[in-house]
Formats: C-alpha cells, structure tokens, sequence
C-alpha cells in the first residue's frame, strides 16, 4: 500500500524485506527500453520516471497495423519482464494518460480519445498536488468536467499548466516530443527508395549504413565482433543476417568486404522494403590512447607498474600490504588489493612506538613450558613486561575468523641472541614472530 | 583470600568513570561500589567527566551494602567499607586531561562550580574548560579545597606540569595509570623523570572505565558509538584490553611500586568531604520581615482558617492544625509549606487554577492555605503517613497548573528567585530495547535499513521474550555468533542513561547559589537549566523540590467554570461546586463518563457500573483501582466481590481491620501497604518507607525478598493468620511500582467529581471547555462532539459568520464550533475574524478576504472546511470562489471589492458522502449524518448490528457489529489482548481481541479503518463488551472516507 509507514508495513507484514528505490536505475532501465524500441520506431521519446512514447503513425505499414505493433511491443516487454500499461492515441499526452489509467486500449481517431480523456480521474495527469487538491475542493473530479468549465476562469485558479496540459492531450494544442537520442547502442535504419529484389542490389544501400557505423565506432573507440543487418520485407516480415568478424574491426571497407561475400550467398525470401543495421557485440580498441609498450606514457608511476604486472601475473598474485587498525596482531595487517594503496589516505601509524615484528609467524607455534619458563631452542629470558593485548570478541564464533584473543605478550631473547615475540594466554606460552 | 586481604596492600581508586560519562563508562555506579567493596579498597572517587551525575547513587550503594549481611561477616574480619570520594575528569580545550578531587564542603561547592561553569557555556551534554578557569582565585591557588591529579598524554610537556604544580601547590599529582600497554616499565620511568622535572609527586590510578573486564565488549560498543563507527572499524581507539577495570589488589601490586599504591591512601585520607554534609537551605524571600518561617506558616494558616471557617474554627480542625504544625516545626519544614504557598498563591492571582496533591499536600495545612480543596475532615488520611519524624525525607507536594498556562508559573519562579538559584531536577534517559537494539546494532555494522527493519517491527507490545523470534521474522538467525552478540549486548545496553534532560516539573530552590550544590548544566531548551540529579538522588540527600505540574483538565475546567459562569451566572469557582449530587453519581453509575478526568478510560468505563460510586470516598477508590497495581495485584475483584456484599469482609486482628476497613479489607492503596507493615509486621514507620521504594524498583532490582521475609516474620509474630499473609504478600509483590497512593486519589477525585457534575448539569459548557483544551484527555474532539449530541446539546458548525477561535454557547444555548477545529488554521487569522466581524457583517468572501488580509492559504482551508458556506454557497462554489488569483491581484489597492469581471459557474452540489470526506479531512469531525448511516442498508443486508442494537442482545448472544475503528488500545495489564473501539451513528462497541486472533488476523486489526467483527456478547452489570472470533475489513465500503484511529500505547 502506497503511502503506509515502513514500520506500518512491517507491523503488517512482519519479515518483510524493504529495498531503497533508486532512480538512477529506473532512469538507465527506461532509457534501455528506449534504446530497444528503436526496433519498432526511429522516433521514440522518453517520458520520465517511468513512460515511453513510440511514434507508430509512420511505420504502421511496416508492422502490418497498429495492433501488430502493438502486440510485437507488449511482448518484446514482456520477455524482457516488464509489465506495461499502454495505450495508443493521436497525442503523445494523450497516450500517456490513457496508459497511466490504464487504459490498454488504441484510440485512432480524435473523438475517441477525447470521449475516453473525459472519463479519466483528474489524478491521472501528473499535476502538482495542489491543483490535484484544488480541482477536488471545486468538486471537479474526471477531466470532462474539468474542460466544461470556462477555460479562463480555471487558468486563473489552476494556472496554465493544467489547462494547457488538456488542450494537449486533446489535440487542441501543438505538443512536439524531444526525440530520444540512442547513445550507447548502434541501431540504425533506412527506408529503400525502392524495393530491392536481388541481395546484391542491397550493398549499394548498406553501405550507407555501414559508413554510419564506421563513424560511431570511432567515437566510441570501438571494433565491431558481431552485427547485424536486418532486412524487413514488403509483406512486414524480416530477416536477419548475422555479421561475425573474426577479428573484430572498425573499417568500412572490411564491413562492405563481408557483407558482399554473405549477399552473394543470400537468397532473398521477399523483396526487402527497409534495412537496418545493429552492432550487437563491440570490444574496446585496445591501442586505444597510446601505443602499446612503444613509448612510455608521461607520469606513468607504480600504478601502471602494479597494473601491467597484475596483467601478466594475474589479479590475484600481485597484492599490498597494509596496516589495519586493529589490536590482534593476527588482524594488524591485511593484504590488500593494490589498487587501494594509491587511493586511500595512508594507513594509521597507531603501531608505532609498540614493539612488533616484522614477520608474524603464519600461525602461533606453541612453546614447551619448563620451570624456568617457556623454552625454545632453550629456555627463553622474557626482557619486556606482559604487554596485555584483550580483544576481537566481535568476530569470535565466525568461520575463519580470529575471534577474542586474551594474552600477555613479552619481547624475549634466546640463548643465541635471537629476539623472540612469545605470548601467554589459557592454552600456555606460544611463539608468534622474530625480530630482524 | 583472608590470608592476602592482610597482605596486599591497601589502594584508593581515585580515577574513576561510570555509566553517567556518556558512552564511555560501562558500568553502574552501583556496580562500581559493589565491586570496590568486593575488591576492598580503602576507597573510590567516582570521577565522571565534567559531571556528579552519578554520585548520589555511589553513596546510596554503599549505605546499602553497609546494612546487607554479608559485609557485616566480612567487617568482622577486618574489612572496611570503601569511602566514596567526590571527583570529575575533566579535560581543557588544550588537551590537558585532569581529575579534581574535593575535599570538603568548600572544595566540593568549588567543584561544583567549575562544572555548571563548564557546562552552561557549552550546548547540552558538552562543556568546554579553559585553561584560564583554573588561574589562581585564592592566595591558596586555584580550585581551593580540590586536589587534582594530572593523566599526563603519551609525550607530555614539564611546561605543563610546572603549570599546574603552580596554581595547584602541594595539591597536585602526577596520576600513573598502567594498563599492561607496550612498556610499562618506561612509562613509569618517564612520569618519573617527568614528576622529578616539574616538581610534582607521582600517585596510581586506574583510569576506570567499568566494575569487570567482562564489560570489555560493551565498552568497545560504546567507544564506537561515541565516535560514530562500529567495532570493526573502531580500530586503536578502543582500548587494547580490559585493564580499565576495578583490578585485584593482587594485580596492582604486580604492576605498580609500592610507594605509588601508598599515595593513594595518603590523597584519600585528605578528601573528607561527604554527601551526607550537604544541608539545603531554603530561600529567604518567602517569609516578610519581621517574621520567622514558624510564624508566618502560623500567620497565613490562621488567616486561611478564618477563611474556610467562617463561623469558626470546629475543635477536631483546630486540634489537628495545632499538631501538623508542631511536627513541621520540628522538622523545620515550614519553608517547603511556604514555597509551595507562595506559588499557588501567584497563580491564584493570574486566575489559574491549580491544585496539590501527594504526600504533605492533604494536610489541614495545606488545606487551610488553600494548596488543596481535599477537605482532610473528609477522607480517613492522618498527615503523620505523609510526614514523619522517622523518615527524615523531605514531604512531597505536586502542583498541577493549567497545561497551557504552566510556563507562566515556571516564569514567576524564575523571576522571584533568580536563574542563579533555580534549576529544574534532572530526569535520566535510559536506553530502552528499541535504543538498545539500534545503537548495538549500529556498532556491530549491521546496515541501518536492516536495523531500522527490526526495531520497527517491534510491535508497542512486543515483550523482551519475543526478541529472538523478531530477529527470525526478519531473517536473521538468532543463534548465529553475530545475532547472538546483537542480542546480548542490546540487554546490556538496556537501562544505561544516555543523556541528563529535564524532569517533567520538580524545581529546586536555594538560598545561596544552586550551582554551589549539584552542578547545573543546559538543556535544549535555551531558558531552561537542570541540575545534574534527579528526583531520587534529591530525595536521598534530602533537597527540597517543588513539582510544578502540567494537567489539561485544569485548563479544560476553568474554562467551563467561566462559560457557566457567562450563561448563568452560577458557580465559577471549583468550591461552589455542590457536593454529594445524586444526577452526577448515578450518570458516572451509568458509565456515561466519557470526557470526565481519569474515569473516561475503557478499563474506568468498565468498573464505574460495578462500583457504581455514590460519595466522594468512592471516586478516590474508583480513581486508585483501576490501575496495573491493584489489578495485577489481584485486588479488584475481592474488592468489588465484598462491595456488592457477595463475599463477606473478613476480620483478621483489630489493628489490620481499622487499617482495611475503609476499603473493604482488601489493600487498594500504597498507604495501607505501609501502614500494615507497621501495625502487623512490626515496621517502623522508616522501614515501611524503603519497603514502598523497594515496591517501586523491585522490577528493576529484585531486592522484595528481604522486605517479605521480615512482613511474614513480622505478621506471624502478631499471629495473622498464614493465609492472609500470604495474600497480602503476593499482593505487595502485585502492586510493585504501581500502587497508586491514596493522597494523590483523593485530590484527582475532587476533579472527576467537578468534571462528572459539570457534565451531567452543563453538558454543552462541558463540550466547550473540552474542545477548547485540545489535545487532551482520551477521545477525539469527533468522539466528544457526538456524545454531546446524544445528550441533547445542539452542536453547530464552524462558520466565519458565526464562529470565533474558540468553541462557545450561542444566544440559543447551542455550541458554535470554533474555527480553532478546521485543521492548519492559525490562530491570529481567527481572532482577526472574529474581531472584524463585530465591526461590520462580512457582505461577501471577497469583503471578508480583504478585511481580514487573508491569504490564498487561509482562504483555501476556510472553503474546505465549510466555514465559507453563509457567504459564498456549497464548500465546492466557496472554493472556486476563493481560488481566483486574478481578484487576489489587486486585493488591496483601489479596486479592492470589486467583483471581478468573470461568468459565474455553477459546480454540482457535494454529495454527502463527498462532504463527509472533506468534514473528516479538514475538521476531523463531522456534524452530518455518520458515515455508517449511508452505508446501514447494506450493512443490515449481511445483519451486522448497530451498537444501539447491540445493548439489546443478551449476554452470550452471538453478534456481528461492523463500525470505524477509533481506538486500539493494549493496556500493560492484560496479557496480549487489545481492545479496539468501534464507533457508528448509534455509538461506539467494545471489542475484546484475544492474543491468539490478534496474531492470526494481525493486519485486519491494525490496518482496517471499517472493520467487521463476528463474536459473542459478554454483558454484565451494565458492561458490554463483544469478545471477538472473527475480524473482517470492510474498508473498501467506505470508498474516500478517510478516518483516523488513535493507539494508545
């Protein structure tokens, strides 16, 4: 239920589980639908948060009929998994409103729509809820009532926006769409002049589309693997040709190579009215800012370094070793992606003025006890007092985790003159690392 | 371990941080002193930062444990008791960390200084000390009567110990807290040079942070939450270990040199100061020249007797008055009876009304001085219950004052005795489970979505057992390591105080500088101060506070005194009132109650018909048994079974039977409780104190058994019979902190009967005043509006023809609504109205817009909410009216009043379903037919019964009512069941829904505005309620009506 509390909502449904709504990933899925309903229409507008306008007047021949489109829509949306609420009008606003309502229906001719606009609620248009609230103190509550009173003396009470609004929906006003530009997709078509009954009478055409796509690849420092021609027939039905390059490449010359060697081989089933041309699979050109190894780019530092030798090495051979705030000696250091070091601010130096070994023993190596005290290669002279170390009970119980530790640490020597880091805790006396 | 207590040296903690230094301390101050008494140290100085919040505790545990048997085994054996030093940490701007230590009267007042100087400057719960505060304000140095130890940082400078080695000399010392660090050898061996280099002696500390080094995770908990982060990433600064705890003297004597542990005694043996020298001293002002504080109680008692007995003071009175009065004197109390006087009498002459109540309040005195109307003559209560010789704790006197005329008050006690010396008592705020759980939450890392998920699934009901099916609810796993940490660490948060914030209306006094007492520290509000103790810690060191109370009834009734007074000239003061009406006692009988002080509740409006009270005696009992005390208790029902002579009173010995007599010898107040105590178990009236302050903390300290060992030993040595004593047993454990004393019933019982007979003889007076005090009280001002209908008062809408801001009687003795109930309307634009309107009729809306300087807001809210409708037609034509911007253009200017050139437009009349709709949004009531009437057809297509009905089906009779829900209610008392109201156009239902329906239809019970219920009528002595087995949301009948229900928690 819109509007109730999370609290509310979890009172009536316990163990429900609430997620943030993020609108940057509506904005990008509603962009992707647009970019996709480029298959049905070149002219497609966005009508954020969540509409869609596809102008279908022009290519209702290509498709066979509004329904056609329609259907063809509905369910590429709906493989895709999204539901939709649509409807067809003579006006995009118009449109919009009916969808909203949920109309699911087509209006082709102007009365129809505006005998179907008079019967929606006024909450429908996406007016500001001031005007909602105000057209429902004047008692107004469908837009045909709304358009019966006086146009001037509801501008005075509304504002234009509202009034307007309607005049657009019925058609009574101009209302150009800002067409959606298809950025980050190569999807491009044309219509022949004329039909095309032979396959090799296509390239003279393709080429165009091909040269089109040279130069979007180039802006996007791109090389094409996989594209696709389609080739929509007299009759509305289509056929696609599958392009692969072996090696993936950006030239027109290459592309026109290809295509002529796969015309030459197609038969066509129908006369072909439009082509279109898709880039399905694009990988980025690796020479991209520079030359490879040629010449070194300035200020490249350690990072490039890092990089280049994680390249040959493998992600995971290369790492950083990093200071972690963190009593347990176990946790005091972490290895790290390298990357990290170059971003994050130094680590603390907390440590500093504690005495620590270099090398940590990969595990606590447990110590005989004798009377004199604990032994290793003989008895071992403690030369600090118990440097108490008590915590990490928060991680304690968790798998590969180093848990609550509680031990006395000293800094002893050996009989051989080896310093040594040996603890005590309840299990006896323990050897945890080596001084240089 | 008898062996080493002879051996180990001896130790004083001198560094020392409770749970009262804010996400820092882990501990109790309670804790603390047990553990030092376990630990036997020769003492502790409690040193919170910048704060004696928690000292009074500290001292209350030692008395404590002084008296408990165990210690007294160890006494024998040589052992002390710990003596508590009075300190603070506190810590300059500059960094330098030091302990102030006061070592008597003076120096503790000097202390106390420095931290409401510390405070007051900083925004509440900070301070800030300067390095300047503690230059020299005496040949002495500075801080007089204070040590101070010095926690130098890890590279301290010698420029700062000769610093403090010259304002403090001979008072200062270098305090060496090792904690088992890196290399404690060379910290000792630096302090020591540093000690040598500045002049200043070394002495141990500890740097104590909790009781045991178990508190170890809670306090890593609170160093993240304090420094907003979690645990994990908390980092160095949590502490390494768990060393910041009372350690061992055994341990100490392994870390630390002989001589430092010896220092320690040595600077404890310097501080004698003890809380228990504190003398509170009352303000002068409230006595004239020329008399004492004896004379001038003498004076004005006598001149209010004069006055209350106009023909003479009747021998009983005069005895009594000359008794209370020689007890006052000999405890020196006439200063608290004069300072309550004092405030009761300003408020009697800026005419608010006010009334006392509690402990002393009952007194003839106070009745005489006019604190109180509760004729003591009246009731059964002595005033030696409320002040006693023994007790040795102040007497207790609450003042209620208007609610909305409360400030007034708290201004006039500002003024007269000045910020200097007034401060408000603290309240501490503790952490609760749902607190508990988010801060634990927080600083385990668990994301705040999924925090926030949980404790808002926390239901007001949930109890502290159901926790761990909360967390499975919300797919966390109780018993995994990190869930289980959760849990555990949330119990332990649970109880610690987290801020100091200002008591509900308990003001100290002094004669001299507060701050020189108790520290006084800010709170929000900018005009108010707290002193850092609160109501217990007063009462254990026996200052004096006066609680100066807000009550909404008072408001409510001093207008309905006026109006009647407007109309009929007749009684305007509460005295005038006639006692003993027989209409007023039969219509509360009846439990028609609703709106009436303390008894309107659902669980009142159950007892009323089977008390039916007939006196003033009856209204007290009425008041003081339904409550969770005498309920949980299990003292209603022999109560009422001996009452309606079902069960027959027992005698048990003549003393407890004149202790019961009044109340059918069941024990329904907090009195008899300690009076039994005394008369069958042998208490002194002091004992009988700490057994009622055991009853009011046993559930957060267990510590009863001890008290009902000696009442059963006491009692049966007096030969009561066993099976009595038992009860009354069970019974003191029942009533635990909810025993509602006798001495605040009997002043709330003056006000029911006030408001039950204004009620019954002025119900429209009564619906004005009520109206006019929102919000208060239980029910809506939509509930309270058609019960006044039902009783014949003639209500009319809101109108700006008609209506002022408040809701009055009109010429015709009908209620004209106020324009104060058309919701987001401001005040000032209905007093303008409502002053235009005297001036000259409003001709038209545009003539009223322009007169009044209304705006498109103002207009927009008058036209939904119908209050348009004599100027300008149906809301929806005063809408479009109002709505016009072009008129609004040149409102003001010379064309003003002109109608605008414009068609008229005729927009359909609203329905009344739509009217209803804009009644409830914009008013929240409405005067047209009830909702339910539209919807009574087909309502009794599916035979769902009205609740008018309904009181025709017999008992058992299996019903379905169907009505908008208008209240759910789950009282503490009843396990698990919730009660929901239902109301339609005859009246509202009773709905009883028991635990297992609450969970299974869960949804339908707290989401359903209409809600259909099947079940069986339970009647009784005039109660109906319908036990429910079935719910249903009809809510989709209601289409747009919105309603709104109110959960009472």
């Amino acid at each position: 239920m819109p509007g109730h509390k999370l609290s509310t909502a979890l009172g009536l449904l316990p163990g429900l589980r609430a997620c943030e709504r993020d609108p940057a990933r509506e904005a990008r899925a509603l962009a992707d639908l647009a970019c996709w309903s480029g298959r049905f229409t070149p002219t497609v507008s966005l009508a954020p948060p969540a509409g869609l306008l596809l102008e279908i007047g022009g290519c209702r021949r290509l498709f066979g009929g509004i329904e056609a489109i329609v259907a063809a829509v509905l369910d590429g949306c709906r493989i895709q998994g999204w539901s939709v609420d649509w409807a067809v009008a003579p006006t995009p606003l118009g449109a919009r409103w009916l969808a909203r309502a949920g109309a699911a229906a087509c209006y082709e001719s102007l009365a129809a729509l505006q005998a179907a606009l008079a019967d929606l609620p006024c909450a429908v248009p996406d007016w500001p809820a001031e005007v909602v609230a105000r057209l429902d103190a004047f008692g107004l509550r469908r837009l045909g009532e709304l358009s019966a009173q006086p146009a001037g003396g509801l501008r005075r009470r509304i504002g234009n926006g509202p009034v307007d609004d309607l005049l657009r929906a019925c058609g009574e006003l101009p209302d150009p769409q800002r067409a959606f530009v298809f950025p980050e997709r190569f999807a491009a078509g044309l219509e022949l002049p004329s039909r095309v009954e032979f396959a090799e009478g296509l390239a003279f055409a393709a080429q165009r589309l091909f040269a089109a796509l040279a130069g979007w690849l180039q802006v996007r420092q791109s090389l094409l693997r996989v594209g696709t021609l389609q080739l929509t027939h007299d009759d509305g039905s289509s056929s696609a040709l599958p392009l692969r390059f072996g090696e993936p490449c950006a030239d027109e010359g290459r592309f026109m190579r290809l295509l002529r060697e796969h015309l030459s081989r197609l038969q066509l089933v129908a006369p072909v009215e439009a082509l279109s041309l898709m880039a399905d699979e694009l990988v980025a050109r690796p020479d991209a800012s520079a030359g490879l190894f040629e010449q070194a780019v300035q200020g490249e530092g350690a990072a490039a370094c890092i990089e280049r030798l994680r390249a040959r090495l493998g992600d995971d051979a290369v790492r950083s070793l990093a200071l972690h705030a963190d009593h347990r000696p176990e946790c005091a250091s972490r290895s790290d992606d390298p990357a990290g070091i170059f971003a994050a601010k130094t680590a603390s130096t907390a440590t500093f003025g504690k005495p620590r070994p270099l090398w940590l023993l990969p595990a606590p190596q447990p110590l005989a006890e004798r009377v004199d005290g604990p032994h290793w290669h003989g008895p071992l002279q403690l030369v600090t007092r118990g440097e108490r170390l008590e915590s990490g009970w928060w991680d304690s119980g968790e798998q590969s985790a180093v848990g609550d530790l509680r031990r006395d640490y000293f800094v002893a020597r050996t009989g051989e003159g080896q310093w040594a880091w040996i603890f005590r805790d309840a299990q006896g006396w323990f050897l945890h690392g080596l001084f240089a | 371990m008898l062996h080493q207590a002879h051996t180990l040296p001896d130790y004083a903690e001198l560094h020392c941080l409770s749970n009262f230094s804010f996400l820092r301390g882990a501990s109790h101050p309670e804790e603390l002193a047990a553990q030092a008494v376990a630990q036997g140290y020769a003492a502790l100085a409690l040193t919170d930062e910048c704060s004696l919040a928690g000292v009074v505790r500290v001292h209350q545990a030692f008395r404590a444990l002084e008296k408990s048997a165990d210690l007294t085994v160890d006494r024998e054996n040589g052992a002390k008791m710990p003596r508590l030093l009075i300190g603070s940490e506190m810590r300059t701007v500059d960094g330098l960390k030091l302990v102030f230590l006061a070592q008597n009267r003076e120096g503790y007042g000097n202390l106390s200084a420095l931290i409401t100087l510390a405070r007051r400057r900083a925004e509440k719960g900070a301070y800030t000390l300067q390095r300047h505060d503690l230059n020299a304000i005496s040949p002495n140095g500075a801080l007089p009567d204070c040590l101070v130890l010095w926690v130098p940082e890890a590279t301290p400078s010698v420029a700062d110990g000769r610093w403090l080695a010259e304002r403090f000399p001979g008072r200062c010392w270098i305090a060496v807290e090792l904690h088992a660090g890196p290399d404690d050898a060379a910290r000792l061996a630096d302090l020591q040079a540093l000690g040598a280099a500045c002049g200043l002696p070394l002495v141990a500390a500890g740097d104590v942070h909790m009781h045991v080094r178990a508190r170890r995770p809670v306090q890593d908990v609170l160093t993240a939450l304090r420094l907003k982060t979690s645990v994990f990433d908390a980092g160095h600064a949590l502490f390494p270990n768990g060393e910041r705890h009372l350690r061992s003297r055994l341990r100490l004597a392994r870390l630390y040199p002989p001589e430092l542990l010896a220092e320690t005694l040595r600077i404890a043996e310097k501080c004698t100061f003890s809380l228990d020298e504190l003398r509170y001293e009352y303000p002068e002002e409230i006595v004239p020249a020329g008399h004492t504080p004896t004379s001038w109680l003498r004076h004005e008692t006598e001149a209010g007797l004069r006055r209350r007995y106009p023909a003479g003071v009747p021998d009983a009175v005069r005895e009594r008055i000359e008794h209370e009065l020689r007890l006052i004197a000999e405890l020196s109390y006439e200063a608290y009876f004069l300072t309550v006087y004092d405030i009761v009498c300003f408020a009697r002459g800026a005419g608010i009304l006010c009334q006392g109540r509690g402990s002393a309040a009952n007194s003839t005195v106070c009745f005489a001085l006019g604190v109180t109307e509760v004729d003591p003559a009246r009731s059964a209560m002595l005033f030696e219950r409320f002040v006693s010789k023994e007790r040795g704790e102040p007497p207790d006197i609450d003042v209620d004052f208007e609610h909305e005329r409360r400030d007034e008050v708290i201004a006039y006690i500002y003024e007269k005795y000045g910020r200097e010396r007034t401060a408000l008592a603290a309240a501490v705020i503790t952490y609760r489970t749902k607190g508990a759980l988010r801060d634990a939450g927080r600083a385990l890392g668990f994301d705040i979505a999924r925090i926030d998920a949980l404790t808002a699934s926390l239901a007001w009901w949930d109890k502290r057992e159901q926790m761990p099916e909360r967390f499975a609810e919300q797919g966390l796993d109780p018993a995994s390591p990190r869930v289980a940490k959760w849990l555990w660490l949330a119990e332990q948060l649970r109880g610690f105080p987290r801020h100091l914030t200002q008591h509900v209306g308990g003001f100290v006094m002094s004669r001299g500088p507060l701050a020189r007492l108790v520290p006084v520290e800010n709170t929000a509000m900018a005009e108010r101060t707290v002193i850092q103790w609160d109501k217990d810690d007063l009462d254990a060191v026996g200052l004096m506070k006066v609680d100066v109370l807000a009550l909404g009834m008072l408001s409510a009734l001093r207008r309905m005194l006026a109006i009647i007074g407007e109309s009929c000239g007749r009684p305007q003061n509460l005295s005038e009132i006639p006692e003993g009406d027989a209409a007023t006692y039969d219509m509360l009988g009846r439990a028609d109650s609703m709106g009436v002080f303390q008894v309107e509740s659902r669980a009142q409006m159950s007892m009323l018909p089977r008390l039916k009270p007939r006196n003033y005696y009856d209204l007290v009992i009425e008041v003081s048994l339904v409550r969770p005390g005498p309920i949980q208790g299990d003292m209603v029902h022999p109560y009422l079974k001996r009452r309606q002579g079902k069960e027959r009173i027992e005698q048990i010995t003549p003393a407890i039977d004149a202790v019961l007599a009044r109340t059918c010898g069941v024990p329904i107040f907090q009195e008899q409780v300690m009076q039994l105590a005394i008369v069958a178990a042998g208490f002194t009236p002091g004992e009988a104190d700490e057994l009622r302050r055991a009853m009011a903390a046993w559930r957060r300290k267990g510590n009863l058994a001890r008290y009902q060992d000696k009442l059963r030993a006491g009692m049966a040595r007096n030969g009561v019979p066993a099976a009595f004593i038992e009860r009354i047993v069970a019974q003191i454990q029942g009533f635990g902190e909810y025993g509602f004393p006798e001495s605040h019933a009997a002043s709330f019982a003056l006000l029911v009967y006030a408001s039950a007979w204004i009620k019954r003889h002025h119900p429209a007076a009564f619906l004005c005043g009520l109206l006019n005090s929102q919000p208060m009280g239980f029910y809506s001002p939509s509930m309270l509006i058609q019960d006044a209908r039902r009783h014949g008062v003639s209500v009319l809408p809101a109108d700006v023809t008609a209506s002022d801001w408040d809701s009055r009687i009109d010429e015709g003795g009908a209620v004209r609504l106020g324009l104060r109930e058309i919701k987001g309307l401001r005040r000032e634009i209905a007093l303008n109205i409502a002053v235009d309107r005297q001036i000259r009729p409003f001709s038209d809306v545009a003539d009223l817009a322009a007169r009044c300087a209304l705006g498109r807001r103002e207009l927009d809210l008058l036209a939904a909410a119908d209050a348009l409708r004599s100027l300008a037609g149906h809301r929806r034509q005063a809408a479009w009216q109002v709505a016009d911007s072009g008129r609004r253009a040149v409102q003001g200017d010379l064309f003003a009043g002109l109608p605008a050139p414009e068609a008229a437009v005729e927009l359909a009349a609203p329905t009344l379903a739509d009217n209803l709709v804009a009644d409830y949004r914009q008013l929240g009531h409405s005067l047209r037919p009830h909702p339910l009437t539209l919807l009574r057809e087909h309502l009794a297509a599916r035979r769902f019964l009205s609740a008018g009905e309904l009181a025709q089906r017999g008992d058992r009779a299996l019903v379905r009512v169907a009505g908008i829900v208008t209240g759910r209610q789950r009282p503490g008392t009843a396990t698990g069941i919730v009660f929901v109201t239902l109301e339609d156009e005859t009246g509202w239902t009773n709905v009883v829904v028991k635990p297992a329906l609450v969970e299974k239809q869960r949804r339908e019970l707290l989401s359903a505005p209409l809600l259909g219920v099947y079940g069986q009528l339970q009647a009784s002595d005039g109660v109906v309620h319908l036990v429910a087995q079935r719910l249903v949301d009809l809510s989709a009948w209601l289409g747009r009506l919105e309603t709104s229900s109110r959960d009472f928690h």
